[in-house]
């Protein structure tokens, strides 16, 4: 009885399931064309989302909400929703940090998912192979508009078909710049100046030699041997991954090894030994802070903001929490960014690049609108930086991040490029300040307007005496990379974990980070023991996870 | 006059008067099912390939012992299981033995107010939590600036970096805790020798005992059953070394040395999405739990007559 009961149920289940399919299709091929990328619903859509808030959005919501009475749930990108496409928005929950992933796991384990949503690539892999999530393949052909395709294009391939899985798009990505994980060397020129060196390092060698005289030479003349070759924090890769780029070592990127075509952990490669073993015996003459494995990414700020340290690894955005503190201590400080030189004297260092997206946007398998999906973010990027749009309305008006307040939010790969771009045509007389327009406008107030010292070597121009020594801005290497000039590979791996990854990647990945913490202290040598450390990682998964990312993208 | 079954009557007044009794429990019971009982459901996650989007009630699929062979594949299982045993006996060996020394130490204070301050400021860390703990201990335990390292470099010894040094770092987690929470146990024990009778100190002293012997053979034996409870029951966290405290002490230095078997879930279930391994080690460590308090409470009643039930 029961099992003919289940079999019903099943039958039933089966052609609701395919009158489900049928009436997607119409409706998909029913508003295709020009109309279809914004085109407004007859009849208003509701459509259940979820709502990360960024803290410092929430900070930025909380001015806006006393200027204008908007509020999270009614704001002007929610009512543009409601009123251009008919499309209403409501949040199942909203949040951040633990207490958001908290609320996320607890409505996730009640069944009932949401409509259109974003999610990380962990739960993209696991709803989409467990039929959660619809196929958005003909979606995206159908109502992509031409500015999602050109933005996405930014971003590179790899962002959709990061969000693919067996051939079926199954979500669109919400693109962060994948250029603003590119790291950069940040010297200080004054102390450059007090020890007697008068251009950047062309080569690493020179670099290191810098570093002994940034220890040795007291650089900051307060005659007390206190100083540190660079900062250093326990999150090891931040600041070490452009070190090791001169190397041609990637320690935390997965690569394409030329000899066989294969894609390899970097980690494991013969080329992680030189640098490590420089690191060592920079650990052992004490160049380095003997306790950067109790001092986290914002501890370590300490070193550079009391001038210990006058070298600095790590991204454009550490000018603000980072470099600026130091300036505010010492105003002689003068940091400016050189480019990263090869082991000879003017070979290329080519650097890692992660994917350029977080998250993305997927719809319920179970929605009658899964197109949604994709008109929300055309109506985002329409809004922002389409014909149509105003920036100064929908991105930053009074308060920043307005951009990061309605239901969705995506970023341009060139975000920061095109306001670097502008501000120098400013001082160069091309351009004039009220030609400066969109984004660019927030930036070119920091930079030229409110003359922000952690904006000025970011964005705008490095103080002129620093003419001599050759550092330049950040925006001047981000242009140099965005070009092509200086040359970069994607990260192979991206996406949604591969089995095994699933089950072993975090405790292979924590186990490299401590091997690598121990040899650079000493505790592990870089011949036997790192030679032990492959071996391990081979044997307890890393094999068979190399192999299924090789399987995946055909190698 | 009928015959009356006077038993019967007994035991009808009996429970007419501990009726309300029984109801004033109705509140802990029901919060017991609630929160202790109705969870036990979610066992069956360690059982199934859980997709949390399925539903916890939803269509999981079943793989059996799947996640216990997967658990126990891991390389590093048995060092991070190693660690975890040893860390916890030595805290549970030391969380009594500390606190009693001192307990007895502090009971022989006559200084009233001497007494009550060093029991509030010896009590006082207890209620930090590890967040804010975790970063104090770092701090003070730095081998530059930390006044623990001040101090061996005034009397000419090296510094030591505790929680940066693969050797140190066991000994330094079990300090820490029991520093953090000796002053707890120190007053439940004092609260313990309060309850001895004063006549017996009267009649040992009148018989001769010293301070000394009064201690060993009054005090001690006065409170031995007291002992005894807070040893079983901390015989059931033998599994438990502490997860708030490791995972803000812990580095990638110490790794293999620290981890615990409740840091190591916390990466692999919460943070890379493993919801049935997770609940498999919390289903083993509740059943090695019950084991070790079964046993603990089997020799507690045997040999020094406690009794819980």
């Amino acid at each position: 009885m029961i099992k003919r009961l289940l079999f019903m149920t099943m039958i039933i289940m089966s052609v609701f399931a395919v009158t489900a399919c049928q009436t997607d299709t119409t409706t998909l091929t029913a508003i295709a064309g020009e109309e279809g990328y914004l085109g407004k619903y007859d009849e208003e859509v509701l459509v259940h989302t979820i709502k990360y808030i960024d803290p410092t959005a929430s900070s930025n919501l909380a001015r806006l909400t006393s200027l204008t009475g908007e509020t999270l749930e009614d704001n002007r990108w929610i009512r543009g929703f409601k009123n251009d496409m008919n499309v209403q928005f409501e949040y199942l929950i909203t949040g951040s940090g633990e207490a958001f992933q908290t609320q996320w796991a607890g409505l996730m384990a009640t069944g009932d998912l949401p409509d259109v949503f974003s999610v990380g690539f962990a739960d993209l892999g696991e709803l989409a192979q467990n039929g959660f999530l619809y196929d958005l393949t003909e979606a995206y052909e159908t109502y992509a508009s031409p500015l999602l395709k050109e933005i996405l294009a930014e971003a590179g391939n790899e962002a959709l078909e990061a969000a693919t899985i067996d051939g079926k798009l199954y979500g669109i990505p919400q693109v962060v710049s994948k250029y603003d994980s590119y790291k950069y060397l940040w010297i200080r020129q004054d102390w450059m100046a007090a020890v007697g060196v008068t251009s950047g390092p062309k080569t690493v060698y020179e670099l290191i030699d810098l570093m002994e005289k940034f220890v040795k030479d007291d650089p900051d003349q307060n005659g007390i041997d206190d100083t540190y070759a660079f900062a250093l924090s326990n999150d090891l890769w931040h600041n070490l991954e452009g070190f090791f780029s001169c190397f041609g070592a990637y320690p935390d990127s997965w690569v394409l090894d030329p000899a066989d075509q294969k894609i390899k952990l970097g980690a494991i490669q013969d080329a992680m030994i030189e640098p490590m073993t420089i690191l060592q015996d920079m650990y052992l003459d004490g160049w380095l802070n003997p306790e950067f494995i109790t001092l986290d990414y914002t501890k370590s700020k300490a070193d550079v903001a009391n001038g210990k340290t006058g070298i600095y690894m790590g991204a454009h955005y550490n000018a603000s929490d980072f470099l600026l503190p130091s300036k505010n201590k010492d105003a002689d400080a003068d940091w400016a960014v050189f480019a990263w030189p090869g082991r000879t004297e003017g070979e290329t260092v080519v650097h890692q690049l992660e994917l350029g997206v977080n998250d993305v946007i997927v719809a319920n398998s179970a929605f009658a609108n899964p197109e949604i999906a994709i008109k929300m973010l055309n109506y985002y990027y329409e809004k922002l930086y389409g014909e149509t749009g105003n920036y100064d309305y929908w991105g930053n008006d009074q308060v920043d991040f307005i951009w990061a307040m309605g239901p969705l939010f995506s970023y341009r790969p060139t975000v920061n490029l095109v306001p670097y771009l502008d501000i120098q045509a400013y001082y160069a007389g091309t351009k004039l300040e009220t030609e400066i327009v969109g984004v660019s406008r927030n930036y070119f107030k920091n930079v030229v307007t409110d003359n922000r010292y952690d904006w000025q070597i970011m964005f705008g121009r490095i103080a002129p005496n620093a003419t001599v020594m050759g550092g330049q801005t950040a925006g001047y290497f981000l242009n140099l990379v965005v070009n092509g000039e200086i040359p970069t590979f994607q990260n192979q791996f991206y996406g949604s974990p591969t089995p095994a990854m699933g089950i072993v990647g975090s405790q292979l990945g924590i186990d490299a980070l401590e091997f690598f913490t121990k040899a650079i202290r000493y505790e592990k040598n870089m011949t036997s023991d790192f030679d032990a450390f492959r071996e391990y990682w081979l044997t307890n998964g890393g094999s068979v996870i190399t192999n299924e990312i090789n399987a995946r993208y055909g190698r | 006059m009928p015959v009356v079954d006077s038993a019967k009557l007994r035991r009808r007044n009996r429970f007419r008067r501990t009726f309300p009794l029984h109801l004033m429990s109705l509140p802990a019971v029901l919060l017991c099912l609630v929160f202790c009982y109705a969870p036990m459901y979610g066992i069956v996650i360690a059982f199934q390939r859980f997709v949390p989007a399925k539903g916890l009630f939803g269509p999981q699929q079943w793989i059996g012992f799947t996640n216990f062979k997967n658990l126990f594949a891991y390389p590093r299982i048995w060092t991070y299981l190693t660690n975890t045993v040893q860390i916890s006996f030595a805290k549970i060996v030391l969380s009594i033995l500390v606190p009693l020394i001192f307990a007895l130490l502090l009971n022989e204070v006559r200084k009233k107010w001497f007494k009550k301050s060093v029991q509030t400021i010896i009590y006082f860390p207890y209620f930090l939590s590890w967040i804010v703990f975790g970063g104090i201990v770092i701090d003070i335990l730095s081998p530059s600036t930390g006044i623990v390292n001040n101090i061996i470099r005034l009397f000419g010894g090296e510094p030591i970096y505790f929680l940066g040094n693969p050797e140190t770092i066991k000994g330094t987690i079990v300090w820490t805790d029991i520093f953090k929470t000796f002053g707890f146990n120190t007053i439940i024990y004092l609260a313990a020798i309060t309850g001895v009778n004063p006549t017996l100190y009267e009649a040992a002293a009148i018989d001769g005992a010293n301070r000394w012997q009064q201690t060993v053979h009054v005090t001690l034996p006065g409170i031995i059953t007291i002992v005894a409870l807070m040893a079983v029951l901390s015989m059931g966290n033998i599994l438990n070394a502490g997860f708030e405290q490791v995972w803000n002490l812990i580095n990638a230095n110490v790794l293999s040395e620290a981890e615990i078997l409740d840091t190591f879930i916390y990466r692999q279930g919460i943070l890379a999405n493993q919801y049935g391994l997770g609940a498999a080690v919390g289903l083993l460590k509740s059943l090695t739990s019950m084991v070790f308090i079964g046993v603990s409470y089997i020799i507690a009643y045997k040999f020094l007559d406690y009794r819980l039930f």
